[in-house]
């Protein structure tokens, strides 16, 4: 990156990004992970991450610390793997403790994850009982009353809760095909 | 961007959705949802939509609600830092399921030092920061802010002469250097604060603020501040690997130096409340050891690598 850019610079595109800072945020990561072939594999999704959202029309602003801006997006992908992993633990050990885990191949227990990992995303961000009266109501089949029990609120409070988390996935799911 | 008739219409057919799913056999409810479904094309593209979901939803395993009842909340979408606020949590690495991945953070702050590590760093603004033992920074200067955010452990900041506030963010609230040195550590639920140049404001969550003055200290919650006290001397000594103890219990002697090197190092009961005074080194934490057992009727066992214990001598 030159010291000091000219005054009317083009936004930096990705492609710009990649070539002068790729080496730089494998390095940053190498230096977290402690491991070359995942700090490849993360620097990677973060431009995966970066050109998808150019693509989608979103300019990537001009950076005057563009190395700060590629740690944070970088971070935000370090999350979602941590995420996705724990996730992934979290639905093996509960499969651990089901009888029929055996009929399941590594193919389905993938897409399993995936399909967790998706609604897990969708569903961050909600209050603690707004997910739970979401997920108990959707998911567990509960009857409001027996939900409004569990969470010590009121029936309406259970409707609110479902309503509100019902607005906020899907309004999650179209900006995600946006 | 989504237009907001459909902003409209997805509201609405979330709200049909908790009404219907709250009172699934009632015929009223049913026949108001069918007008509204009627209405317009709109609102049935809408219920698509939710039928989508709840499609999405019925294909998860059996197992689902456990695991992503399970799952913390970090709330991505707000950046980084409200993101790291709730991260910032609890121990362990990998393979512990979600206590693993809520450590995972702390590995990749900005700066770190293992246990029993100092470093002292220059930023580029001529702040000088030093990071005791066990610590972990993020540090993000801006053009209008230099913040530095505490993560775990203790540091010691010599601000540098610069017009951009100077803010250190610990889990309890903000500190804003109105001057130049000044120690904060991060302990479990607090954060102790020792000013030693100059003042520092501190803001609680909630926006009270208050001003601690050179020679003074306080140790404040997120909702509380701690009574002003004032700053010990020789307090930020570590920042030359040194520590200074007037007529301390040897218990606290020895809590203090455990934080320096990894395992456990404690006294039995009797030997806890017998008094020190003295320099000790903190790189050497045996020699420091051996200093204690020449100024105090002591000994020091040793059963592994990892537990130290000092004892009365019989």
């Amino acid at each position: 990156m030159p010291a000091c850019l000219p005054p009317h610079e083009p936004p930096q595109s990705v492609t710009r990004l990649y070539g002068d800072h790729h080496g730089w945020l494998v390095r940053w990561l190498r230096a977290r992970l402690g491991c070359s072939h995942q700090a490849a594999d993360i620097a990677q999704d973060t431009f995966v991450r970066l050109l998808l959202s150019e693509r989608k029309g979103a300019a990537t602003p001009h950076l005057q610390q563009p190395r700060s801006y590629l740690a944070t997006i970088a971070r935000r992908v370090l999350v979602d793997a941590f995420r996705r992993t724990a996730l992934e633990q979290a639905y093996l050990q509960a499969l651990a403790l089901q009888p029929e885990s055996y009929a399941l191949s590594p193919e389905d227990k993938v897409l399993m994850v995936e399909a967790l990992h998706a609604v897990d995303a969708m569903l961050d961000g909600l209050g603690r009982k707004v997910k739970q009266a979401f997920l108990l109501s959707q998911l567990q089949g509960l009857a409001y009353k027996a939900i409004a029990a569990q969470l010590g609120v009121s029936v309406s409070s259970v409707t609110q809760y479902v309503a509100k988390a019902s607005e906020h996935c899907l309004l999650f799911a179209l900006e995600a095909e946006l | 961007m989504i237009a907001d008739d459909k902003r409209q219409a997805l509201r609405a057919a979330a709200q049909w959705l908790a009404q219907r799913a709250g009172a699934p056999n009632d015929a009223a409810v049913l026949h108001a949802w069918q007008q509204w479904h009627r209405q317009s094309p709109t609102h049935r593209w809408a219920w698509q939509r939710v039928e989508n979901l709840q499609a999405q939803l019925g294909n998860l395993p059996s197992t689902a609600y456990q695991v992503l009842d399970q799952a913390p909340a970090t709330a991505a979408h707000l950046g980084r830092r409200s993101l790291l606020k709730g991260l910032v949590l609890a121990a362990g690495v990998g393979g512990l399921g979600w206590s693993g991945y809520r450590q995972a953070p702390l590995w990749l702050a900005d700066q770190r030092t293992a246990v029993g590590e100092r470093r002292t760093l220059q930023l580029a603004d001529g702040t000088r920061l030093t990071l005791n033992t066990s610590t972990a920074v993020d540090i993000d200067f801006s053009s209008r802010l230099r913040l530095i955010t505490l993560r775990s452990g203790e540091i010691q900041v010599q601000t540098g002469k610069d017009p951009r506030p100077f803010i250190v963010r610990s889990a309890q609230g903000e500190m804003q250097a109105l001057g130049t040195r000044f120690d904060v550590r991060q302990l479990d639920g607090n954060t102790a604060l020792s000013v030693a140049e100059h003042a520092v404001e501190i803001r609680l969550r909630d926006g009270r603020a208050q001003r601690i003055n050179a020679g003074q200290a306080m140790t404040f919650g997120a909702d509380q501040f701690g009574p002003l006290q004032a700053a010990a001397p020789g307090g930020d000594d570590w920042v030359q690997g040194r520590l200074l103890v007037d007529a301390w219990p040897l218990q606290r002697l020895l809590a203090e130096l455990s934080r320096y090197r990894l395992g456990y190092l404690g006294c039995s009961d009797d030997a806890g409340a017998l008094r020190l005074s003295g320099a000790f080194p903190l790189d050497d934490i045996e020699a420091a050891l051996a200093a204690v057992a020449r100024a105090l009727p002591v000994v020091v066992i040793r059963r592994t690598r990892y537990w130290t214990q000092v004892v009365k001598r019989a």
